[in-house]
């Protein structure tokens, strides 16, 4: 057997072309850090690309999540506040248009025991920096008009909005390559080996590249990756599903809404069609590895759209597609370098296309600094060790 | 070729070795339009030279058969009175009225 071809090194490499990488490579390239991207296909090809383009700016919650949920993803809160900043400024600083639109977040409410979980999230939001609003019937009918009977209540914060998925990461990607970032495609990362001098050698098939530093920016595979160092890092994926409708008349005002006991995100694109999210199950299709909507999804999605929205009820559906949803058992970010194994870095975030840029850009400013605008202490990869004997 | 020939499309459509369904008739915007039994309303559409099936909403711009296969919803039109159906795989039956869906169509 021959000796597997030499891709050659880099300072740091970045394993991942999800948002999270890219907007990785792209701050530390702009820091003048020698950076090279690897991605098993091609970049923005999973959760990045097939997500419904929520920026998730106030905290995701649901009446079956654990009840000391938002004591356990409390810290995060300041990392949302800082990523509200950075998505009003993104298009400037990648000077791309992402198909930003930032007109305001609504949580809307059906009951007195879902509205008082609006209420506590609201208030967790305003102790950590996110100004959102209680805002009652009338009041909120006043902000949006195009609102159902059925909502009695809910909450609005004016950074909340959507980006198109479809831009984020290559734009990242395109500004990354403008500082000298390399991006090495279809490379499926099969192993991390640390070497001799204290970098590591990166196996890819039949191809090695080596790196004094690493970053992990595998999204729902990080896991897989961490693995391959020793380390447990316990993130779970899951197959979700996003719909889309024909063109309709504008009613939406740029605005993310969101409804906290049914599970629905909706938004109105420019060119008029809904999309409807809200993290409904969709199948795994372990054959193709390819997540597929499934019809119960697509209905219910539906109904709670249009329960919701009454406009999206003229709407007729036209495309519905698998995307991937992750998350970890404390349900925050895990950002910085190991401890146990010096030189590798995990950017990984639930809700990752929210927080890919304002994650990538912290990661960036601690590897080069030594200090971050949000500490890093409560995303310490070191905080699953314990749990791992 | 006859005129009758031109007028149902035999130009475009295949003749060799072909059996078609029972002949029939349907409307677009008003004129009348002959399709075969089995034929979708696309199908027939193009072959009476019909290329603008919508207008957009925003842009007015004219849109027509795209995919052809069901996917990309560029041929929506309104049938019997109900907007956004796409016109390929809808199946064309006698005394169909399509109509050119004009920006978001009727409300329904």
């Amino acid at each position: 057997m021959s000796a597997p071809t030499d891709l050659g090194r880099a300072d740091v490499a970045i394993i991942g072309g999800g948002l999270m990488g890219c907007a990785t490579a792209y701050y530390l390239a702009k820091g003048g850090v020698d950076v090279a991207l690897i991605d098993r296909t091609e970049i923005n090809r999973e959760a990045s690309g097939a997500n419904a383009g929520s920026l998730h700016l106030q905290v995701y919650i649901h009446p079956h999540f654990p009840d000391d949920w938002i004591d356990r993803i409390r810290p995060t809160i300041v990392l949302m506040r800082e990523a509200a900043k950075g998505w009003a400024t993104i298009e400037a600083e990648l000077d791309a248009d992402c198909g930003v639109r930032l007109g305001g977040g609504v949580w809307v409410a059906e009951s007195p025991e879902e509205m008082a979980l609006i209420e506590k999230k609201v208030a967790a939001e305003r102790a950590g920096g996110v100004m959102s609003e209680i805002v009652m019937s009338n009041e909120l009918r006043s902000i949006a008009p195009y609102l159902g009977e059925h909502v009695i209540g809910g909450s609005f914060f004016k950074g909340e909005g959507f980006a198109n998925p479809l831009l984020v990461a290559p734009a990242h990607a395109r500004a990354a390559k403008r500082y000298g970032a390399r991006f090495f495609t279809n490379a499926p990362v099969t192993g991390i080996t640390r070497e001799s001098s204290g970098g590591f050698s990166i196996s890819t098939g039949r191809a090695v590249f080596r790196a004094s530093r690493v970053v992990a920016a595998a999204g729902a595979w990080t896991a897989e990756l961490g693995r391959m160092v020793g380390l447990r890092l316990p993130v779970e994926g899951h197959a979700i599903q996003v719909q889309v409708t024909d063109g309709r008349p504008l009613v939406m005002l740029d605005h993310l809404l969101q409804h906290v006991g049914l599970g629905l995100t909706l938004k109105q694109s420019p060119n008029g069609t809904f999309i409807l999210g809200g993290g409904w199950p969709a199948y795994y299709d372990r054959q193709q590895q390819r997540n597929t909507p499934l019809q119960n999804s697509m209905m219910g999605n539906a109904w709670v759209a249009a329960r919701t929205v009454p406009a999206v009820g003229e709407a007729q559906l036209v495309r519905a597609w698998g995307g991937v949803g992750s998350g970890t058992p404390d349900g925050r970010p895990i950002l910085g370098e190991s401890s146990q194994v010096k030189g590798f870095y995990v950017c990984y975030a639930p809700l990752g296309f929210t927080m890919g840029p304002i994650c990538g850009r912290i990661l960036a400013e601690h590897f080069l600094t030594g200090e971050a605008t949000v500490p890093l202490a409560p995303f310490t990869p070191d905080r699953f060790l314990e749990q791992a004997s | 070729m006859a005129m009758d020939d031109m007028t149902i499309g035999l130009r475009v459509r295949v003749k060799a070795g072909v059996t078609r369904g029972e002949r029939l008739s349907f409307t677009f915007d008003g004129k009348p339009i002959t399709a075969f039994r089995g034929e979708s309303v696309a199908a027939a559409l193009l072959a009476a030279g019909e290329r603008t099936l919508r207008i957009t909403a925003q842009k007015g711009a004219a849109r027509g058969v795209f995919c052809g296969m069901g996917v990309c919803y560029d041929c929506m039109v309104v049938i019997d009175g109900e907007p956004s159906r796409r016109a390929c795989t809808t199946l064309a039956t006698e005394g169909m009225e399509v109509e050119t869906l004009v920006g978001y169509g009727a409300s329904r």
